[in-house]
């Protein structure tokens, strides 16, 4: 996604007035001088992302969705804050020095009202999506994937070599948030602090309920207390990205990152998502991730595996574990203790005690 | 007579000088918001682009690898 040029982020289009919100002094939301013409007067104490204070910006007029959405993850990235101090064994609330950090380098990635239908997320430099015409759905290109577009984004695209895009997808006529709905986005108000025990998350079920009974494969592992339950990426997924090694301060991934396929237990167990086997993402954590916030290790680095739950996007009804055919063995052949398992093989050292819990046993 | 159309006159002049003073809007009309909006100093610059390219400061480019996932 090109970035816009400075002038072209803050460019207000004439038909902005016209709309509901145009209607609005400037000042209403922003504050700043608006009596003053020399830029720096003019923005003196300006506030260029007024919904980051939801209530007081967006909150007079759409309150039932606020008070929801400052629970909801796109908002209050409670679960990034959550796997922190985890690893870490104690709560940074009451540690400005580390709130600080945190704020800085990991709360810039989350959503106010603005990020999704005003301007590109603050997170890529932001910018007007259509001159500041507040826009009901947010665009998959400008909002969606410029912040899941490294592994979601180019997955679902189909814009990973050798694999092509999810079988959902279907350019101009279906977009992210035709299964993200507003529910999920805004949240109905649980404090969900994984996305994965989040109620309002989409999921396959929701469509494809009566596909349940279609096949004998369905049959077999949905919804049939004999055998084990499978998420259905364990069947439909393609290999997906995985990464290494992510540090603070800067730095970004410094490992390599790779494609493969793992299933694994899932020890996200909900009511939603009770399955027994799900596929996990190698996410970039290390013991050393946060040193530039003064953390040289984790105390507590195995709380938390470092395969996670994922749900790639990358869907096909024919995968190497769908194909029936015969030529590469039968399902069964290759899915049961097979490479596809997480086994203790797959991790280093330093990830063993984290993930001993949810590794596959070759039987 | 004379006098009194002449008083009736009179009066009907003052009465209508009056009327034409007293209906005279004491307030002005409310304009409309976009109008304010169209006057401010922040639409004097952001609905200019090519004031906009002269005042705004560039920024640095942005990362290639997007986002968490």
């Amino acid at each position: 996604m090109p970035q816009l040029e400075a002038w072209q982020m803050v460019l207000v289009k004439d038909n902005f007035f016209k709309t509901t919100h145009g209607k609005i002094e400037c000042i209403t939301c922003h504050k700043g001088d608006k009596d003053k013409y020399e830029k720096d007067k003019a923005h003196k104490n300006i506030i260029a992302f007024p919904s980051e204070e939801l209530e007081e910006s967006c909150g007079g007029c759409h309150g039932e969705i606020m008070s929801n959405f400052k629970t909801g993850l796109h908002f209050t990235l409670s679960g990034y804050l959550k796997r922190i101090e985890n690893r870490l064994g104690y709560s940074i609330a009451d540690n400005p020095d580390l709130m600080e950090h945190f704020n800085n380098e990991c709360y810039k990635c989350h959503a106010s009202c603005g990020q999704c239908h005003i301007s590109r997320p603050a997170s890529v430099n932001g910018g007007f999506l259509k001159g500041h015409v507040f826009q009901k759905k947010p665009s998959q290109l400008l909002n969606c994937t410029a912040c899941h577009g490294s592994r979601v984004g180019n997955e679902y695209l189909g814009q990973n070599e050798g694999y092509k895009a999810d079988v959902h997808r279907i350019p101009l006529a279906k977009q992210c948030t035709d299964c993200h709905t507003d529910r999920e986005m805004h949240s109905s108000g649980n404090l969900a602090t994984h996305r994965y025990q989040d109620r309002d998350m989409v999921r396959c079920e929701n469509c494809h309920l009566n596909a349940k009974d279609k096949n004998k494969y369905h049959k077999a592992h949905w919804g049939n207390s004999s055998n084990p339950e499978l998420s259905c990426q364990v069947c439909h997924s393609q290999p997906y990205k995985n990464c290494n090694a992510c540090h603070t301060g800067g730095e970004g991934i410094t490992g390599s990152s790779y494609f493969t396929f793992k299933i694994a237990k899932n020890y996200l167990k909900s009511p939603d998502r009770n399955y027994d086997y799900i596929t996990v993402r190698h996410i970039p954590i290390i013991q050393d991730t946060y040193k530039s916030w003064g953390i040289s290790d984790l105390p507590d680095f195995s709380s938390e595996p470092t395969w996670k739950y994922t749900t790639p996007h990358n869907i096909q009804r024919w995968t190497p574990q769908t194909d029936t055919t015969g030529t590469e063995g039968s399902c069964f052949a290759k899915c049961h203790n097979s490479n596809y398992y997480l086994t203790e093989e797959d991790l280093k050292n330093y990830e063993k005690d984290a993930n001993k819990n949810i590794i596959m046993k070759i039987k | 007579m004379n006098r009194y159309i002449k008083e009736i006159f009179i009066f009907i002049f003052i009465f209508s000088i009056y009327f034409l003073i007293s209906c005279s809007e004491k307030y002005p009309s409310p304009e409309s918001k976009f109008s304010k909006i169209k006057e401010s100093g922040c639409t004097y610059c952001h609905l200019d682009a090519e004031l906009l390219k002269k005042v705004a400061e560039p920024l640095p480019p942005s990362e290639d690898d997007e986002g968490e996932g």
